[in-house]
């Protein structure tokens, strides 16, 4: 609670002021529940934060963090550009939530004394990869908001990513709603499609034999579509929770019903001249899909905002892959030019 | 170290031991070639290994392992470990420092830029799409060291300096555009290490004629590289004409290192280490140290890659790694038991 006890002077007051404003505010929305959200006290790996007013100067170090905050209603102040070709980090289903914001664009290491020039009144870092000691010097400037234990660096489920923020910035109900939401699609879509119910499929990186687990957000999203994740041979790798490295030579256990790759958009020759990927079922079977940058990166950011475009996009694919008919064309895979050849 | 070729080395190989070690290297050659075939996650027989070598069925998963993954996976080890020897028995003559390795001449730094450049403007993700520029970076490297340190009058100490400031200068320049881009990162970490998963039939083919071409030169380097050796006013005397020698070593230093590298990444510890066992086995001749240099190169890369195909279940220890932990030991082993020889 450092970051309390630090307001020197001028802060006091002002804080003092923010949270019977911060409450008045709230007390005008109609929002049921929501009667004193502050302070709020939030569990982390690290210990427990408490954010004691509504924040209104965000800094997000989460490679996706700014999705959920943008879903939320709320711009931050600055974020943590993953990758991409925008120059605000954000990708297109998030730019209407971002708006003629513009904020500061922050790149490669967390840089603790850019962010504390920046005086922010919450940093959310669940996916980012902060250290415990990072997070101590981070803590001293802003309330700080790591992942949980249970989750690791990069393995917080959408829900949990949303739920915390909502509580961390008092939209607790919004998250809640839209978790709701979301999760009704998930599960619309697992009811009108029985026969995804316990098949494999798996995600992995175009061009090499390298999965992610269901312990990755990728994991996640087929697993809440009924899909079954299957561990590599050998158990899930102590090395690395979130992907799993088959071996080259004997792919098998990748053979799964239904295969997605996903690229960046520059690896679909690689993919093409894979040793052994045209001896796989999956490939003969016309099971796999080719994901492309969009959808790839949709899936990798497992935003709320992100979900809705990636099920729009994946949903037909994975019908057309899963329908049992090798004669069935999945769309993304023949505009990449990577289906089976007729009679091989 | 002028004085040191005054000093007898304390044990001299005879030609029949020499002949002795090089039938030992060819055998083992033979044998963890076989291994290197038939080893793997996916057991392969003797019949597999012949049929995809001889018969070769493109819709047999057997074969297609055997032929189009470890089969180039063996060759190109196996040409990269000769390069890497070769090129770090005339560097090590050339300077006559039993320390120096061919990374010196700033061909590591010249080729981990042009690779960092080529991710991030280009967009690169395919180690296979490296190896020009790779190339390029490394001759362009190699060629500023030599300007610096002197072009053909370059004496060993001031190509030396001149090779270590390109060098660090190249890394930091490397290192400041990583931090820019997390994803150029990440294709980095598994270019930097140096290995030959995934290399290519077509790659190996392009990069032959460089290696051909170094290996020429550095033969013909070998002759005027002897007389070198007793001192520079010596070999003068003795009508070597000393800066076209140092600029052939150079130039083979170069292409060998330079292909290397392009193929599969910097794998610093090979051409240190392989001379001085090279030199254990052949003596000081410097004909001789190039044979067994390629010859223990070749063996080392092709272990370290086998090895490192093995130690991780599914995963893929990369054999530059795996150099340094083969190659180490052995070289400790070494130098405890006779000393370092003398250059």
């Amino acid at each position: 609670m450092r970051f309390a006890r630090r307001g020197s002077g001028w802060r006091t007051p002002l804080m003092a002021c923010a949270a019977p404003l911060a409450a008045l505010v709230l007390g005008l929305l109609p929002l049921p529940g929501s009667a004193d959200p502050f302070p709020a006290v939030i569990d982390h790996r690290y210990g427990t934060t408490t954010v004691p007013a509504k924040p209104t100067r965000i800094v997000s170090l989460s490679f996706i963090g700014h999705d959920f905050l943008l879903a939320l209603g709320e711009r931050p102040y600055a974020l943590r550009k993953w990758y991409g070709s925008d120059p605000y980090g954000v990708w297109p289903w998030g730019h209407d939530a971002l708006g003629e914001a513009q904020p500061v664009v922050m790149r490669g290491e967390v840089d603790i004394e850019r962010i504390a020039a920046m005086e922010p009144d919450l940093i959310a870092a669940q996916w980012s990869g902060i250290t415990a000691q990072q997070y101590a010097l981070l803590s001293q400037i802003a309330p700080t908001l790591p992942p949980r234990a249970e989750d690791g660096d990069y393995g917080t489920p959408w829900q949990q990513m949303l739920l915390r923020l909502g509580t961390a910035t008092g939209k607790r109900t919004t998250a809640e709603a839209i978790v709701t939401r979301i999760e009704g699609r998930f599960a619309e879509l697992r009811a009108s499609h029985p026969e995804w119910q316990g098949a494999s499929a798996m995600m992995a990186w175009a061009g090499h034999t390298r999965a992610y687990t269901r312990a990755d957000i990728r994991g996640q999203f087929l697993t809440a579509l009924g899909f079954s994740v299957p561990d590599a041979p050998g158990g899930p790798n102590a090395l690395n929770r979130f992907y799993v490295e088959f071996p080259a030579e004997d792919p098998s256990a990748m053979d799964v019903d239904a295969l997605i790759w996903l690229d960046t958009g520059r690896n679909v020759e690689k993919l093409a001249r894979m040793p052994l990927r045209h001896t796989t079922r999956a490939y003969r079977e016309g099971r796999e899909i080719y994901a492309d940058k969009l959808l790839s990166a949709a899936l990798s950011h497992s935003s709320p905002l992100s979900l809705d475009y990636a099920l729009d996009q994946l949903v037909p694919l994975l019908e057309a892959a899963t329908d049992g008919d090798p004669a069935t064309v999945v769309s993304s895979t023949a505009n990449a030019g990577l289906l089976a050849k007729e009679g091989s | 170290m002028t004085a040191s070729t005054l000093s007898l080395p304390r044990h001299s190989p005879t030609g029949d031991l020499r002949l002795l070690w090089l039938g030992a290297a060819l055998l083992a050659l033979g044998l963890l070639s076989i291994a290197a075939l038939s080893l793997g996650a996916r057991a392969t027989g003797g019949a597999e290994i012949w049929g995809a070598l001889t018969n070769y069925d493109p819709d047999n998963a057997d074969h297609i392992v055997v032929r189009n993954m470890r089969l180039p996976r063996l060759i190109g080890a196996g040409l990269a470990g000769a390069a890497l020897g070769m090129s770090g028995a005339l560097i090590q003559a050339m300077t006559r420092n039993p320390l120096a390795d061919p990374g010196l001449l700033g061909i590591n730094g010249g080729a981990a830029l042009g690779v960092v450049l080529c991710i991030l403007v280009l967009g690169v993700t395919d180690p296979a799409e490296f190896i020009w520029v790779a190339l390029g970076g490394g001759l362009a490297a190699s060629v500023l060291v030599f300007l610096l340190g002197g072009g053909s009058q370059a004496n060993p100490l001031r190509l030396i300096l001149a090779g270590a400031a390109v060098s660090a200068l190249f890394l930091a320049l490397t290192r400041a555009l990583l931090l820019v881009s997390r994803q150029t990162l990440d294709v980095y970490r598994f270019w930097v290490l140096g290995g030959f998963d995934g290399i290519q039939p077509a790659t190996l083919q392009s990069l032959l004629p460089f290696l051909i071409l170094g290996a020429l030169l550095a033969i013909i380097a070998g002759f005027g590289l002897n007389a070198l050796m007793l001192g520079e006013d010596t070999a003068k005397g003795l009508g070597v004409r000393t800066g076209l020698t140092r600029l052939t070593a150079g130039a083979a230093i170069v292409l060998l290192c330079g292909a290397t590298v392009a193929m599969a990444g910097p794998i610093a510890f090979a051409g240190l280490i392989v001379p001085h066992i090279a030199r254990w086995a052949a003596g000081p001749a410097i004909g001789w140290s190039l044979a067994f240099s390629a010859m223990f190169g070749a063996l080392l890369l092709i272990a370290a890659d086998l090895l490192g195909r093995l130690a991780l279940f599914g995963g893929n220890m990369q054999a530059g790694v795996m150099t340094a932990l083969i190659g180490g030991p052995v070289l400790i082993w070494l130098v405890r038991r006779n000393g370092v020889r003398k250059l």
